[in-house]
């Protein structure tokens, strides 16, 4: 049985930021989920069954962000008024059009249900196979058909609702 | 059966399928530089763990020590060497207090003061004075019975370095950066030009950054 190879592990963290990024609808979220994410995978030695390293890489991420989720609503907060905070990404400051096109496309694709959602990020972010993601998430392969024909009529109807791109235009301060 | 073009279904299931594609294509979002360094230097450390000869079960402890190792590397890769940063203040913030609770303290090298928030459900447990790269850091520690204990840190001297890692918060017309760290959440700011962090391992970053404004903008918590 193959083993996974930490030293291929480098590659493949672009893909699986975007797809944390639209499981989790937060960049900064997905930074912390994707972390966790290769904490988990080089804790120690691991077995490739019948997976690729995307797709096994794949479980890992949702496994994770499904237990993250369990956690975060168990853990006492104060305060839940983080979304009241102003945020900007300065990475993306540059960029604001860009950076619009991918909080609303992410953000539609964080707000499907978890089933449709995993399907979209599995195949149409990760690239997986309809039968690679079947196996990643657990699932026959004509579920992931259909749960990802309905994620990607969802997240077209979604974008095409929006409104034009100066409702949405970051809340930083330019003074 | 009829063929592709006359399927209105598969007509729009192709559709669908294409524009979520030309979507996607046109937002390209590369994981932040940072990421990718804190994932070289995880991997650097599981790359050192496997050419050590095979000890008997580490158990947690081993675990634990292997964790703290990557960590530091992360850390020594944001810091970029003998410079300052907000994250290494950040772990005198997360430390154990090595004196007593003061009545009142201002901060070595600064004419900050501390604050008191005893009232407000936060009473001083200790304090602790270090050496960071030649700048004198003094640290308070408050304690919530409800939210656990934190750290509040300043940094003697010209603001030290942020990095890249975190997001920037704006409130009430100052710049807050949030970040966390091995599961701590730190909120750094520029105080009368000195850093000050504030950093918790129980406390929420919405909760930190709501004393950080009261404490820099003497408004109410």
């Amino acid at each position: 049985m193959p083993r996974l190879d930490p030293e291929s592990l480098p590659v493949h963290v672009d893909r699986l930021y975007r797809a944390a990024w639209a499981l989790c609808g937060s960049p900064h979220d997905a930074e912390d989920l994707v972390q966790e994410t290769f904490v988990r995978v080089l804790s120690r030695p691991r077995l490739l069954r019948n997976d690729d390293e995307l797709a096994y890489l794949m479980r890992v991420l949702r496994n994770t962000f499904l237990s993250s989720r369990r956690t975060a609503s168990r853990r006492p907060h104060v305060t839940a008024t983080l979304d009241e905070l102003e945020l900007a990404d300065p990475r993306v400051a540059d960029r604001p059009e860009h950076a619009l096109e991918a909080q609303a496309l992410y953000g539609a694709i964080a707000e499907l249900p978890d089933d449709f959602r995993l399907a979209l990020v599995a195949v149409d972010i990760l690239g997986l196979s309809y039968g690679e993601a079947g196996r990643a998430l657990g699932a026959r392969e004509a579920t992931i058909t259909t749960r990802l024909h309905r994620a990607r009529r969802k997240v077209v109807a979604s974008m095409d609702e929006r409104p034009p791109r100066e409702g949405s235009a970051p809340r930083r301060s330019l003074d | 059966m009829g063929s592709m073009s006359e399927d209105p279904d598969r007509e729009r299931v192709a559709a669908d399928e294409q524009r979520i594609a030309a979507l996607l294509r046109a937002v390209e979002a590369p994981a932040p530089a940072l990421l990718h360094q804190r994932i070289a230097a995880l991997n650097a450390g599981s790359r050192a763990r496997r050419r050590l000869p095979r000890a008997p079960a580490l158990g947690f402890a081993g675990a634990f020590a292997a964790a703290a190792a990557a960590l530091a590397i992360v850390l020594v890769t944001s810091t970029g060497g003998a410079a300052p940063s907000a994250l290494s203040a950040s772990r005198l913030a997360l430390a154990r207090p090595t004196g007593a609770a003061p009545a009142a303290l201002v901060a070595a090298g600064t004419t900050i003061r501390f604050p008191n928030w005893a009232d407000r459900g936060w009473p001083s447990t200790g304090t602790r004075r270090d050496t960071l790269d030649g700048r004198t850091v003094t640290t308070e520690f408050y304690r919530s019975y409800d939210v656990g204990t934190l750290g509040y840190a300043i940094v003697s001297g010209s603001p030290v370095k942020w990095g890249a890692a975190g997001r920037v918060v704006w409130r009430h017309g100052g710049d807050y950066r949030v970040m966390t760290s091995g599961g701590a959440q730190i909120v750094t700011w520029v105080q009368d030009g000195h850093t000050c962090v504030i950093a918790s391992r129980t406390a929420s970053a919405a909760t930190l950054v709501r004393l950080a404004v009261a404490q820099d903008r003497g408004s109410p918590v």
